[in-house]
């Protein structure tokens, strides 16, 4: 599955992907009901200060990931065919062994779909929340990331004046 | 959200002050035993799992889940078979012989929680590898760390 | 205050050097708990194993509940005035008979500062100049080595100040096991972005941590540091408008590193040449950098050439005198500072004037009220050398909480010394290893249970009041060396009757205390830091802000040589023996190894080996192994790491047996005997 990439130097700070990622993961779906349940619906995606700028975090999916070494049920698993660390509610006992472990601090108490909150990228989109939610384009897929650095290479080039 | 003692070792020093502090809090006996791993340490205590497998092998209800919280110890009804201490994945519950054979298990230092004091442990680790998580605040701090910036 | 008769009393740890404040809990004059100063600026309530375990100290089983005498048929419990009337008159007799020089007194860095001024006071007012302590076995090297460099052998810069450092570089040291509680500042430098630089021939938890680490073989350190100095030099990185301003001397040092380059040095120290490069670049780029010393540097046959290679390396990158940075010897007792300042040491007065100078003997006389020339004009014996002399020409020896029967090196030679003294006083908490050898042992009182002064190793002093009652019939120090001072006839010079008036009198005495009075220091929550002159005067934090304590206020370069220890393996005895603490135990072990929860952490003397020379060796971990040197052979379990280098073995030297390993050669300059490398070989049994 494609990986979400961030284009840090964009990000303004605006929570935009927050906001969506609660909504996304909340029972109904909808902005204006997700507010007022109660547990008040996660996030898994973080703004946080980098050095000077404002920039998202999120889960990397990382291949050999310190949480999946850590899971003692084997609850959070590496998926082989989605490249996604895969969380099994089911099998988690709670034991935060997975949040001690995350170097990033990507993954969260929870208590409304088993006992943590991690990036799932968005099951069943196509495309994840916080990507489309983006305004200035800071998140975004793997394939357009490579497309937008081109096609601003190109135009960086272009305006830079170049007698031809 | 109940909180749970959040280990981050890798600023653990393997310095024992929190397995000094524990024992001398709690009788001579310390709940949590600091184990060194290649060039690390780690101190190992109860993680108030929320769904714990202690409390589902305690044919006694000695040990009971409490919901979205830890687990709760009713002393009066544990005959100390020792089966939680086999089920737990960490090895940190030990049932402590002696006359009074009695449960060794971390309660985050209740007593003197309900006082509104931290556990000894949080308060004694000079380098920050223990704290009492609740909110988040400590995945807050490692997101801050320099390592999970993308660039410098 | 919570319970009802219950206080609180903030007391000053009496472990290492870093001063921690621990509150204990006190009912009807017992300690019966202990809590976490949280608003402690020292310490902010961290406590390390030791801290946590003090209270087991108080109301010991094995604590001296009375004057005990040695008789023929052991020991005799004897009233007060019986065991000081004796005393009295057992020294007075030796020093009619043989002079004051036959007298010795072993001060101690594990007692206030004012119990420290009296028993120097009381042994010069004798008319002898031996009593030292033992700062003569850990920093004595930095007194010798720092004194002619910067004026004053001080850490420059607080513990704290760590924290603000852009890089770190620690050699010989080890804070994460022996100072904990100060590593959290070497933490917090890191979590903000420093590079930390480790020398150290173990993979220590410090070194965990570390950028760079470089696994220097015992006793190479100056090696290394010369090469590093070296690449600086080269390659133009030295800060050379602090080198031009505030120093002198700079180019007899450039001339001493010309040929000490990476390649030379890997051969010597064994760490190779390119991390010796990247060290010495990271360390002069990245600024302020503070350089953190200990007792890898200190304890060598050339320790006082070592600390001044380390001052070399300071300040050719102008890394003195500036918040963050420093010259950081990181003292290993509560009150080893103290004790130096307070001159506990055979070759100078209180406040660090040498004896040799008449000025300054006639100041020390006048406020003694003592007629001219009571101090005599030559320096006395050392410890080591009283320990030499022991039986000899010194036939009467008061240890004031010293153990040397387990502290010094070639310990065996040195109980047999004890042995032979014609008296031996010794005033400590428990029977301890030496104390067994004395013909008098008096109960001292602990830690919480007198009142007084202690500076830590960043020259905080702070007062520690005394909270509870000591066990049985024990005093405290200061009591007893009044009172024996008076029972010598030397009641008119020690009229002060409570740790406060001794402060005054230092006050008086040691000018960088002028401004510490007992009334100041009991209300400030952080001590304070000296030299602090005057009343008004707020401390100096960090020295050398201006100018240095040097007569024309400059830093001296002084040009190091590099010469390898005396003793290197070879093929009876092909591994290098080298010794330092455990985080559950503390120097001669007299406290810890009476704590049963420091005796669970670490029960017994183990040696750290390679796993490949253990199998070279045909033993495994745990096993029982004989540690042999041409001193001695000890019996001990071997635990095999592969954090310690190759053909290097690891002692803690907590336990009787390490120090009759060791190498019994001093520093010609500081006196200081070269624990940290010895050749030794491995039996299995």
């Amino acid at each position: 599955m494609e990986r979400i990439l961030v284009r840090w130097e964009r990000c303004v700070g605006c929570r935009s992907c927050e906001l969506a990622c609660r909504v996304a993961h909340s029972a109904s779906g909808d902005l204006f009901s997700a507010v007022l349940e109660r547990p008040a619906p996660s996030r898994r995606i973080y703004v946080e200060q980098a050095d000077k700028t404002p920039s998202p975090f999120l889960c990397r999916q990382c291949e050999d990931a310190p949480c999946v070494r850590s899971c003692p049920t084997r609850a959070l698993a590496h998926d082989e065919t989605t490249g996604l660390v895969a969380y099994e509610p089911a099998r988690c006992i709670g034991c935060h062994g997975c949040v001690m472990a995350c170097p990033f601090g990507m993954i969260q108490p929870d208590v409304r779909e088993g006992f943590i909150a991690k990036c799932d990228r968005c099951k069943g989109r196509d495309r994840p929340a916080c990507v489309e939610a983006c305004p200035t384009h800071t998140l975004v897929l793997e394939k357009d990331f490579l497309d937008l650095r081109r096609k601003e290479a190109v135009r960086n080039l272009v305006q830079s004046g170049n007698p031809v | 959200m109940e909180p749970f003692l959040f280990v981050d070792f890798s600023r653990c020093i393997a310095c024992q002050a929190c397995w000094a502090a524990c024992r001398r809090e709690h009788g001579g006996v310390s709940r949590l035993h600091l184990l060194c791993f290649q060039e690390a340490a780690v101190p190992l205590a109860c993680r108030q799992c929320r769904k714990a497998p202690c409390a589902g092998f305690c044919p006694e209800g000695a040990l009971v889940q409490e919901e979205g919280r830890g687990v709760k110890f009713l002393e009066e009804r544990c005959t100390h078979c020792g089966l939680c201490a086999a089920a737990c994945p960490f090895g940190v519950l030990e049932i402590v012989p002696g006359p009074v054979p009695d449960l060794s298990r971390c309660d985050l230092c209740r007593r003197r929680w309900e006082e509104g004091l931290m556990p000894v442990c949080v308060l004694t680790c000079p380098t920050r590898a223990l704290s009492l998580d609740a909110g988040g605040a400590v995945g807050r701090r490692r997101r801050a760390q320099p390592a999970a910036f993308p660039v410098s | 205050m919570g319970k009802e008769g219950r206080s609180r009393v903030r007391t000053v740890c009496p472990y290492c050097a870093v001063g921690c404040h621990v509150d204990l809990l006190v009912e009807e004059g017992r300690a019966v708990g202990l809590d976490y100063a949280t608003d402690s600026p020292v310490n902010g309530g961290n406590l390390c194993a030791k801290g946590n375990a003090v209270l087991d100290l108080l109301d010991h089983p094995d604590r001296l509940r009375t004057p005990l005498r040695r008789t023929a048929s052991g020991w005799e419990a004897v009233g007060w005035d019986e065991a000081l009337d004796w005393a009295a008159e057992r020294i007075g007799t030796i020093r009619d008979r043989h002079g004051p020089d036959a007298l010795g007194f072993l001060s101690s860095a594990k007692c206030t500062n004012e119990e420290n001024y009296l028993l120097q006071k009381l042994a010069r007012l004798l008319g002898s100049n031996n009593v030292d302590h033992c700062a003569r076995l850990c920093h004595a090297s930095t007194l010798t080595g720092l004194a002619p460099v910067l004026g004053m052998g001080a850490a420059t810069n607080p513990l704290h100040d760590l924290a603000q450092a852009r890089c770190l570089f620690l050699v010989g040291s080890n804070p994460a096991e022996n100072h904990p509680v100060a590593f959290q500042w070497v933490r917090e430098a890191k979590d903000k972005g420093a590079v930390v630089i480790v020398a150290d021939p173990r993979k220590t938890p410090t070194a965990w941590i570390a950028d760079l680490h470089l696994p220097v073989r015992p006793g190479t350190d100056i090696a290394l540091l010369h090469a590093m100095l070296h690449v600086i030099l080269r390659e133009g990185l030295e800060d050379k408008a602090f080198i031009r301003s505030r120093t002198t001397g700079f180019e007899r040092t450039v001339r001493a590193v010309r040929d000490t380059a990476p390649e030379w040095a890997q051969s010597v120290t064994g760490v190779p040449a390119g991390d010796i490069l990247r060290a010495a670049r990271l360390f002069a780029r990245t600024r302020p950098g503070a350089l953190i010393y200990c007792m890898g540097i200190t304890q060598h046959h050339n320790g006082t050439q070592a600390v001044r290679a380390c001052a070399n390396l300071a300040l050719a990158t102008g890394n003195v005198g500036r918040p963050g940075s420093g010259l950081i010897p990181v003292r290993g007792q509560d009150n080893v500072q103290g004790a130096c300042d307070m001159g506990a040491l055979s070759a100078l007065l209180p406040g660090y004037r040498p004896v040799a100078d008449p000025q300054a003997r006639a100041a020390m006389e006048a406020l003694w009220g003592c007629p001219p020339g009571t101090i005599p004009d030559r320096p006395g014996l050392t410890v080591t050398e009283m320990e030499a002399e022991a039986g000899r020409t010194l036939r009467a020896l008061v240890a004031m909480g010293e153990n040397p029967a387990v502290t010094s090196p070639a310990g065996g030679r040195v109980a047999e010394g004890l042995e032979r003294l014609d008296f031996f006083l010794a005033i400590d908490l428990f029977l301890t290893e030496s104390a067994r050898s004395a013909h008098l042992v008096l109960p001292a009182a602990a830690w919480a249970e007198k009142s007084g002064s202690k500076t830590s190793a960043d020259r905080r002093v702070q007062w520690s009041p005394r909270a509870v009652l000591p066990p049985g019939d024990a005093r405290p120090d200061a009591w007893i060396i009044t009172r024996l001072a008076r029972r010598l006839g030397l009641g008119a010079h020690f009229p002060c009757e409570s740790p406060e008036d001794v402060l005054r009198e230092i006050n008086r005495a040691v000018p960088a205390y002028g401004g510490i009075t007992p009334e100041r220091i009991r209300e400030a929550p952080g001590g304070i830091h000296w030299p602090c002159p005057r009343q008004d005067h707020p401390g100096t934090p960090v020295l050398f802000e201006k100018t240095f304590a040097t007569a024309d206020g400059r830093a001296r370069f002084f040009p190091v040589s590099f010469d390898p220890p005396p003793e290197s393996p070879d093929a009876d005895y092909p591994l290098c023996l080298t010794t330092g603490r455990v985080t559950a135990h503390y120097n001669s072990g007299s406290m810890t190894r009476r704590t049963p929860a420091l005796l669970e952490l670490s029960p017994e003397l183990f040696v750290e080996v390679h796993p490949e020379d253990a199998a070279r060796l045909g033993f495994s971990e745990g096993s029982r192994v004989r540690v042999v040197t041409r001193r001695g052979a000890v019996e001990a379990s071997a635990y095999l790491s592969s954090a310690v280098a190759r053909g290097v073995v690891f002692a803690p030297f907590h336990f009787p047996g390490t120090n009759r390993l060791t190498l019994d050669v001093v520093d010609p300059e500081a006196r200081i005997p070269a624990f940290k490398a010895a050749a030794c070989r491995l039996e299995p049994l």
